[in-house]
C-alpha cells in the first residue's frame, strides 16, 4: 500500500481536480495495482449512483441557502430593532398603548398557509426501494426507515420523538438524549418541512407512537415529553395547555 | 459561522453560483467519501447536503490553495462525525453492505473495517482526532496530506496518531 494513492487523491482524479502530471501518475498506478483498480470501480460505482441525484440535491441545496440568508438577515433586522426601541422608548410605549401592540410571534403569512388546527404530521417509511405513508396502525419492522414531514401555519419550534409500549422516549429531534437537557428546533417559517434525515427502525416489538409538539415559543424539550408521556393517549393538548399543537401516529413494530 | 444577513445580493449571489460549481464538481466524490464512513446511501446524500450548506456558511473560512477538496473533505468528515454520534446516542443499527470481494487485498477505503472501527470509537474521539483517525485509517492519506487537511504540521498528526493509539487502544500501523 506504500505508493498507492490517497483516497482523497482518487478523488480529486475523479473530480479532475489534478494537473496533467498528476493525472499522468495516478491513472498509470491505477493501472498497474488491483488494490487501486477495485477502489477506484467501486468509487466509480457509487459516483454513478449519486449522479442521478444531483440536479435534485442541488435544488434542495439552493432552497436551503436561500433560507440561511432569509434566516440572517431575520436575526439581523430583530437587532436593530433592538437598538432603536431603546432610544424611542417612551413615544414607543404610548403608541403601543393607544394602537395595542404587535406580538412578536403574530403569525406572519406566508403564501397564505393556514389550516386548522396550525400543525400536521406526515411520517413516510422506505423499505428497501419501495416508499409508502406510515398512518395510525401501520406496521413497520426493523430495518424499515421513517422520515418526518410537518406543516405548520406559522414559524415556531417543535419536538419529534417516539414513546413505545413501555414507557420508552427516544427523542429525535433534536436528538439529544433524554437525560441531557435541550430546547425545541426552530422552524423559521411556515409551510411544509422535511426533517433531516431518516430514522432507522430497531428490533422492539410492540407498538410505538410517535409524537409531534409545536409552539410558537421555544420551550423545554424534556418538560414536553414528560407532560406528554404523563398523558399518555390524549390526541390533542397532551396535557400541555395552551400554546401547543400535538399531532402523533401510532405503529406497530414487528412482523 | 459568519452570518450572510448584511452582505449584498451580489455577492450572496456569487457565493451561491461558486457552492453550485463546487457541488457540480465535487458532490459525487464527496458522497462516496460519506457513504464509506456512514454506510448508509440515504444518510450519505443529507451528509453530503449538510457538507454544502456548512461550505456555504464557512465560504471565507476556505484559504485558497491548489484545490477546494482538501477543504470540503475537512468539511466531510465533521458531518459524518456528527452523524455517526448521533447514530450511536440513538443506539441504531448500523446497515453494512456486504464486503466487496472479501479475502482481496483491498485498499483501506474500501472495507467495511476502518468504518466499523471508527462507530465504534466516535464516542471516545473528539472532532480532530476523528479526522486524523479518518485520514489515516479509512482514507490512506499520508500524514502530510491529513496535515495540509487539517492546517496542522505534520509533526503535529505524528503526535496525535501516538496519543489516540493509546486514547482508543487500536493497533494503527506506523507509516512506512
Amino acid at each position: 500500500m506504500g505508493d498507492c494513492p490517497s483516497h482523497l487523491m482518487l478523488s480529486r482524479l475523479k473530480a479532475d481536480d489534478l494537473k496533467p502530471a498528476e493525472v499522468q501518475a495516478v491513472s498509470s498506478h491505477i493501472a498497474g495495482c488491483e488494490v487501486c483498480a477495485a477502489l477506484s470501480l467501486s468509487m466509480d460505482e457509487n459516483i454513478k449512483s449519486f449522479e442521478s441525484k444531483m440536479a435534485q440535491s442541488m435544488a434542495a441545496l439552493s432552497s436551503r441557502m436561500d433560507d440561511i440568508v432569509v434566516a440572517d438577515r431575520r436575526r439581523t433586522g430583530r437587532r436593530l430593532f433592538a437598538v432603536g426601541t431603546v432610544f424611542a422608548a417612551a413615544a414607543a410605549a404610548l403608541l403601543v398603548f393607544m394602537l395595542g401592540f404587535q406580538k412578536q410571534n403574530e403569525p406572519e403569512d406566508e403564501g397564505g398557509v393556514r389550516f386548522k388546527g396550525g400543525l400536521s404530521l406526515e411520517i413516510t417509511a422506505a423499505r428497501g426501494t419501495d416508499q409508502f405513508p406510515v398512518k395510525d396502525g401501520t406496521r413497520l419492522r426493523e430495518g424499515d426507515r421513517v422520515r418526518f414531514s410537518v406543516t405548520v401555519d406559522r414559524p415556531g419550534y417543535l419536538t419529534v420523538f417516539s414513546v413505545e409500549a413501555d414507557g420508552t422516549i427516544s427523542p429525535f429531534y433534536p436528538d439529544t438524549p433524554v437525560d441531557e437537557a435541550a430546547e425545541s428546533l426552530a422552524l423559521d417559517k411556515a409551510g411544509r418541512h422535511t426533517l433531516q434525515g431518516s430514522i432507522l427502525l430497531d428490533n422492539a416489538v410492540g407498538e410505538e407512537r410517535f409524537w409531534v409538539v409545536f409552539s410558537v415559543r421555544p420551550f423545554d424539550r424534556n418538560a414536553v415529553m414528560k407532560s406528554v408521556v404523563d398523558g399518555s393517549g390524549l390526541v390533542g393538548s397532551a396535557g400541555l395547555g395552551p400554546g401547543f399543537s400535538v399531532q402523533s401516529i401510532g405503529i406497530l413494530k414487528g412482523d | 459561522m459568519n452570518p450572510v444577513g448584511i452582505e449584498s445580493v451580489a455577492t450572496l449571489e456569487q457565493r451561491k453560483r461558486d457552492l453550485a460549481a463546487l457541488h457540480a464538481q465535487f458532490a459525487g466524490v464527496l458522497y462516496d467519501f460519506c457513504f464509506r464512513l456512514l454506510g448508509d446511501k440515504s444518510e450519505a446524500e443529507d451528509a453530503v447536503q449538510e457538507v454544502f450548506l456548512n461550505a456555504y456558511r464557512s465560504f471565507d473560512s476556505f484559504t485558497f490553495g491548489e484545490s477546494r477538496l482538501p477543504w470540503l473533505y475537512r468539511i466531510a468528515s465533521n458531518t459524518c462525525f456528527k452523524f455517526m454520534r448521533t447514530r450511536r446516542r440513538k443506539g441504531l443499527h448500523l446497515i453494512e453492505d456486504t464486503d466487496r470481494n472479501a479475502g482481496v487485498n483491498l485498499h483501506p477505503a474500501d472495507t467495511l473495517h476502518a468504518r466499523r472501527m471508527l462507530q465504534k470509537v466516535v464516542d471516545d474521539l473528539d472532532q480532530r482526532g476523528f479526522d486524523i483517525l479518518v485520514g489515516h485509517f479509512l482514507s490512506g492519506m499520508s500524514q502530510e496530506e491529513i496535515g495540509d487537511m487539517l492546517g496542522i504540521s505534520r509533526r503535529a498528526v505524528v503526535k496525535r496518531l501516538a496519543a489516540l493509539r493509546k486514547q482508543v487502544g487500536l493497533c494503527i500501523e506506523e507509516e512506512a
